[in-house]
């Protein structure tokens, strides 16, 4: 669209940020083309729509797109706008059906998007209507381990090349079990905040013991989980890493023990120990030795706006985020890890989550500051840990060498520069996969 | 307050036409229930009002969700 406004909003030197990006009126006009027009963008979950003509309501950005299996059980992401005058041909959140039909003048769509039935084609159109060409516009996806994906961009690389080496590490939650996984939700809400804010949030360690002090309390107190201070989080042998715009927080750790998920209490915590032992073998021939028993992925996003497993952080405007929180459990579980986990996850995120309300008033605020006429002339600071990340023996990506560290925020701003300046995918750098992927887990499960 | 009390006290009325149903009496103990614990909210007496709790309580939000016409949701 013309010419391409130039980005340099993150100093690498100082890790000094730009905060305008967070509400100017322009930029986040820019966003939508540049980056929520071509990445690849988080829109759901295979188990949303498990059945032949099922559909699932969800968005690209901010645009209304229907998730559909047809009548083959082929997925499709079809823009929900009726081509003839843009109404929406489906006004509900889910459902089952073959057809579409927009309440506006009729027109009906298939549900892989074809445009079945015009009135008055004949008559009122004297048969010149081209509808081969007038299908719902259909965005590409793709899957991975049964998280649908969806682009605008024809140029794109494969989901697999986008998600590149991020995948070993995703792989720890989502890619464990034989049966796959189930997705339950979304609770949505929307929150005056810039989604970028949430984002970078996914990988920042550094508030946990400030701003979830009382939450953590909460747990220390009533759910048997260790006390959190500063110090165990410096000293922590947690890590961050970061791959083409995907930032990664994990744990390295052999002790045999379940991976922290919500749910995990004094009365679950043998249940979760259950799990994890009888699960193990399975896991270890799917993950292989090291990824199964000692990689823990923990807080993460997956460029642009997945954040923490399959929760969206969809653009409102510069300045409103409406969350999407759904749960994600393994499908082959017992009912009562099920109900633990689900029960936990609502318990510390979502709308009435303990951790996510001691979040969002200060992402508010952080959003406020970028409005301050005054205020948004100084840069937020962002230099933590510069200088100590770098590729690693084990792992992949760009690790930091603390949990405490600012690195994968820097990267992640760079990644947007490098998205907002690019004019097509062509100029968009793309790190070559180069892990081994142990075991028998692959892209699509 | 009592249900059982409070039906006999209104049953034991000299006026008949005060004397309160049982589903009555109940409605009157529900909004005094009601308004202690709005009461205690305003007032920030958390552990007071923890205490209304049973041990056994299921606190439900159902989800919203836009369903076609004719159709409930299931969740």
């Amino acid at each position: 669209m013309g010419i391409t406004r130039k980005y340099a909003v993150i100093e690498p030197a100082t890790g000094k940020l730009d905060r305008r990006i967070f509400s100017e009126p322009a930029v986040y006009d820019d966003e939508m083309e540049k980056i929520f027009g071509r990445a690849w963008l988080m829109i759901g979950h295979e188990s949303l729509v498990p059945a032949i003509d099922d559909f699932f309501h969800t968005y690209m950005g901010e645009d209304p797109v229907i998730l559909t299996r047809d009548g083959h059980g082929r997925l499709h992401a079809l823009l929900n706008m009726c081509r003839h005058r843009g109404n929406r041909v489906v006004r509900c959140d889910d459902g089952n059906a073959k057809r579409f039909m927009c309440t506006y003048h009729g027109w009906t769509y298939r549900n892989d998007g074809a445009l079945d039935h015009v009135p008055g084609e004949a008559q009122a159109y004297y048969d010149a209507l081209d509808r081969p060409s007038l299908g719902l516009i259909e965005a590409r996806v793709e899957t991975y381990a049964g998280i649908v994906f969806a682009t605008w961009a024809k140029d794109a690389p494969s989901l697999e090349a986008y998600l590149g080496d991020a995948r070993w590490y995703l792989d720890t939650v989502f890619n464990r079990r034989d049966g796959g996984m189930q997705a339950l939700g979304p609770m949505k809400w929307l929150e005056p905040v810039n989604w970028k804010t949430l984002v970078d949030n996914c990988s920042d360690n550094y508030h946990v013991p400030t701003s979830h002090l009382s939450s953590a309390r909460v747990q220390t107190r009533w759910l048997g989980r260790p006390p959190l201070s500063h110090e165990d989080q410096f000293a922590s042998p947690n890590q961050h890493a970061f791959v083409n715009g995907h930032s990664i927080t994990f744990r390295d750790a052999d002790d045999n023990a379940p991976r922290y998920v919500h749910g995990v209490s004094k009365e679950t915590f043998r249940l979760f120990q259950e799990y994890h032992d009888a699960t193990m073998p399975e896991v270890e021939r799917r993950l292989g030795t090291l990824r199964a028993r000692r990689v823990q992925l923990g807080n993460h996003s997956i460029f642009p706006n997945g954040i923490l497993g399959l929760r969206l952080a969809l653009p409102r405007g510069p300045l409103k985020t409406e969350f999407w929180h759904f749960v994600l459990l393994d499908r082959d579980a017992p009912e009562e890890i099920k109900r633990a986990i689900r029960i936990g996850s609502q318990a510390n995120n979502g709308a009435a989550g303990m951790f996510e309300q001691d979040d969002v008033d200060n992402w508010r605020q952080v959003t406020l500051a970028s409005t301050s006429r005054f205020g948004r002339r100084h840069p937020q600071n962002l230099s933590m840990g510069l200088g100590h990340a770098g590729p690693h023996p084990d792992y992949p990506g760009l690790v930091s060498e603390r949990y405490i560290s600012e690195n994968n925020q820097r990267l992640f701003y760079r990644r947007w520069e490098e998205f907002m300046n690019a004019e097509s995918w062509a100029q968009i750098p793309l790190d070559p996969i180069k892990s081994t992927f142990e075991g028998t887990a692959t892209m699509r499960g | 307050m009592n249900t059982k009390r409070a039906h006999e006290a209104a049953a034991r009325s000299a006026e008949p036409t005060t004397a309160l149903t049982l589903q009555q009496a109940l409605w009157l103990e529900l909004m005094q229930f009601y308004i202690r614990e709005a009461w205690l909210l305003d007032e920030r007496k958390f552990k007071e009002w923890l205490d209304l709790f049973t041990d056994d309580v299921l606190y439900f939000m159902p989800r919203r969700k836009t369903c076609r016409a004719g159709k409930r949701s299931a969740s």
